[in-house]
């Protein structure tokens, strides 16, 4: 009986915080089936629409454009920028005698703990038309452009590559430790190349971290709201449109809950079905070793 | 025995610890506004806490947040304050959802309502029921750079006729002035908000077409039902059409600028538009505050009219009224005391007083009896202008926040996904009627 109790007590916080869980996943399902809208007479007596909101997302061309945008920001920003940056780093502040190590180091951590909003600031001043990136062009005898307005995405995708390399930068940093320097060295002794230690000790020994890394970069920005949002909106017009906003501008510009809800159920099935795709892969990965 | 002593001990004191905090809470007021308005409304909070003893609890929303979309969620979460603000095309989205508390009781016993203009009135109601009280109004109009039009050898004072003044001028500004980034300047797209539709689209749609019926809006309002096509939309979405692709007068980047207001105001100020469609506030606005002094501004900037299409029958010249309201939350936990809030902030000098300062125009007639602004010539100029061709209201029925942002989706569409403008208005139709059915959405051929 003491002992139940002591489970009981120890469950406790986990149980209420499964409860708010269920409850808001559970609220926002039954509201994706609704109307509901923030304003107006739907916000105080929505009315059941069962799979209307769903069906309506199929047939939705701005939900494909966002899909669409979305998977280019996060393929650019994430798995080519941040993961192929961040590897690149972490291997580059390991090897010995390279100057202005803990410089590069600290710039890249640095735009990490910046708050996103200052990011955003950041970024607004720096593609300005008359701000420092134009200036440095203007120096060079070049014309001056409207980052975000003649090309939004790219613009946003390397912002976002600055914002985040540091995470991967970090965590393959530290996976770079675990690796026993005797094989290295037995690698010397065997006359191999730096690119074939690379090849053939550093990435296998990294690849579960390797992995590990893009489940939660591809998570976080394919869910990322604050960057592109504080610098275009969506915009111009749909061009930087990523599927975050899309939900937001719906939810609360729109003012429709209900489709809003129906569209954030879209999009976990999406990073769900991503991320165990990885989660498969790692699996493998583990077994293979 | 003695366990259950302190178990009551510890209840009762629970219970006047629940009890202290709720008493605490009566005793203070909450309240929520806009940076823009706290010269205003800081003055109010003061001397409504030393006439009451109240505590005022406040939250203040700095520039660049939309107010709308914070306050509405706040209300739909039901943690909203006593005192809100109300952009005056929300009122029936808000009313109709139940969030504001209907002010008739203590309009028909407060002597300072008969001083408001009709319009005024009509503004903040619902299905006859009054549910804010305006703090001012305004107009839209075509602000110029004089530096710009002296550059490009323009004469000044300018009076554009019809669009294409309007647009043959600004093609001289592009020729004569090529360093200025935006010749002629119109919001556009979802970043503004409500300012897209109300500062940009409204002012172009309310001169495109004779105004016979509600040819030049966005409701039928005897029909009952929105407008998905019409010459009227066409010719406006056209204007977009001609500034942004045909004859690329504007930059598009600073229409999706972090903060769209505060790029605006930059370049107008610093040159960079030559002329650009905006608000009558924008006199207060264009400069970090406090603003320079009048005369400095004059050699700056100049306003005019906005004129018509030019088509014949329709209106030489558009303006369009709108402006911010305060009301009470529905909610509110004691309406009386916030009653006596509004009182005391909606007195005839203190509005006056802040009008005159922000150049914005005042709501009541007898504003014209306070000397500050009486005396402000801007204000008389505008104020002649609202007076001289009738001020249109934006067709604000539950359900125009919608199409507003539908509006804001087309004006893109247009200007840059570059969507011939046939295109852009049947996706525009097409939107409204999923939205709000087909027999909800007409046709005007």
């Amino acid at each position: 009986m003491r002992e139940f109790r002591l489970i009981a007590v120890c469950m406790a916080p986990a149980l209420i915080l499964l409860l708010f869980l269920v409850a808001a996943v559970g609220w926002a399902f039954y509201a994706s089936l609704t109307n509901i809208a923030l304003v107006g007479r739907a916000a105080i007596s929505p009315e059941f629409v069962g799979l209307r909101n769903y069906v309506r997302i199929f047939n939705d061309p701005a939900f494909f454009n966002s899909l669409n945008i979305s998977f280019i920001y996060t393929t650019g920003s994430a798995l080519i920028g941040q993961f192929l940056l961040g590897l690149f780093l972490a291997i580059l502040l390991k090897q010995k005698g390279i100057k202005l190590k803990s410089t590069v180091a600290a710039a890249v951590v640095l735009s990490w703990v910046i708050p996103d909003i200052v990011g955003v600031y950041i970024w607004g001043a720096f593609t300005a038309s008359g701000g420092m990136m134009n200036t440095i062009l203007g120096i060079f005898g070049l014309p001056a452009r409207s980052w975000l307005g003649e090309m939004p995405l790219a613009t946003v995708i390397i912002a976002n590559i600055w914002k985040g390399t540091a995470f991967s930068m970090i965590l393959f940093s530290s996976a770079l430790e675990t690796i026993p320097l005797t094989l290295y060295e037995a690698a010397d002794v065997d006359g191999a190349s730096s690119w074939q230690k690379l090849k053939f000790i550093t990435l296998p020994m990294i690849t579960p971290t390797m992995l590990v890394d893009l489940i939660l970069i591809t998570m976080w920005t394919f869910g990322y709201f604050t960057l592109v949002y504080g610098l275009t909106g969506g915009g111009p017009g749909r061009l930087t449109e990523v599927f975050p906003v899309f939900i937001y501008n719906q939810s609360f510009r729109h003012y429709k809950i209900g489709y809003g809800a129906a569209l954030s159920f879209v999009m976990t099935v999406i990073v769900g079905s991503a991320s165990l795709l990885y989660l498969i892969l790692l699996q493998r990965v583990e077994r293979m070793r | 025995m003695n366990r259950k002593i302190s178990l009551w001990i510890i209840l009762s004191l629970l219970l006047v610890g629940l009890l202290g905090i709720s008493i605490a809470e009566a005793k203070t007021l909450s309240i929520t506004y806009g940076e823009p308005w706290k010269e205003l409304i800081g003055p109010v909070i003061k001397d409504f806490e030393t006439e009451t003893g109240v505590k005022v609890d406040v939250t203040m929303v700095p520039y660049g947040i939309d107010m709308g979309e914070k306050l509405s969620l706040d209300l739909a979460a039901g943690v909203a304050t006593d005192i809100i603000m109300v952009d005056s095309f929300m009122i029936p989205a808000w009313a109709e959802a139940g969030y504001l508390y209907g002010l008739d009781d203590y309009l028909a016993v407060w002597p300072d309502w008969d001083q408001y203009f009709p319009g005024m009135q009509e503004i903040v109601s619902f299905e006859g029921v009054h549910y804010a009280i305006m703090i001012s109004t305004g107009a839209r109009m075509l602000w110029y750079s004089k530096p710009v039009f002296e550059k490009a050898g323009i004469p000044m004072p300018w009076e554009p006729k019809n669009w294409i003044d309007v647009l043959s001028t600004a093609l001289t500004i592009k020729e004569k002035a090529p360093e200025v980034d935006a010749p002629l300047f119109i919001p556009l797209g979802t970043k503004w908000g409500e300012g897209t539709t109300m500062q940009g689209f409204y002012p172009l749609l309310l001169g495109a077409d004779t105004h016979e019926g509600d040819r030049n809006k966005l409701r039928d309002w005897e029909a009952g039902k929105w407008i998905g096509s019409s010459p009227a939309i066409e010719k406006a979405l056209g204007f977009y059409r001609d500034v942004f692709i045909t004859y690329e007068l504007s930059l598009i980047g600073p229409h999706y600028a972090p903060d769209v207001w505060g790029e605006w105001r930059r370049m107008m100020r610093e040159s960079e538009i030559g002329i650009g469609l905006g608000g009558q506030w924008e006199w207060a606005e264009f400069w970090p505050a406090p603003p320079p002094p009048v005369d400095e501004r004059r050699a700056l900037v100049d306003w005019a009219p906005m004129p018509g299409s030019g088509k014949p029958d329709v209106p030489k010249i558009t303006t369009l009224g709108g402006g911010w309201a305060i009301g009470i939350n529905a909610a509110a936990r004691d309406p009386n005391l916030s009653w006596k809030f509004m009182e005391i902030l909606h007195s005839k000098v203190r509005t006056a007083e802040w009008n005159a300062a922000q150049g914005k125009v005042a709501v009541r007639k007898d504003a014209v009896e306070v000397p500050a602004y009486a005396e402000d010539e801007y204000l008389m100029e505008v104020t002649a202008l609202m007076g001289k061709y009738s001020v249109t209201d934006r067709d604000t029925y539950p359900g125009y926040t919608i199409v507003s942002f539908l509006v804001q989706e087309a004006t893109a569409d247009v200007a840059v996904e570059g969507l011939s403008v046939a295109t852009a208005m049947e996706r525009f139709k097409e939107k409204l009627i999923e939205e709000f059915g087909a027999d909800m959405v007409k046709t005007i051929p």
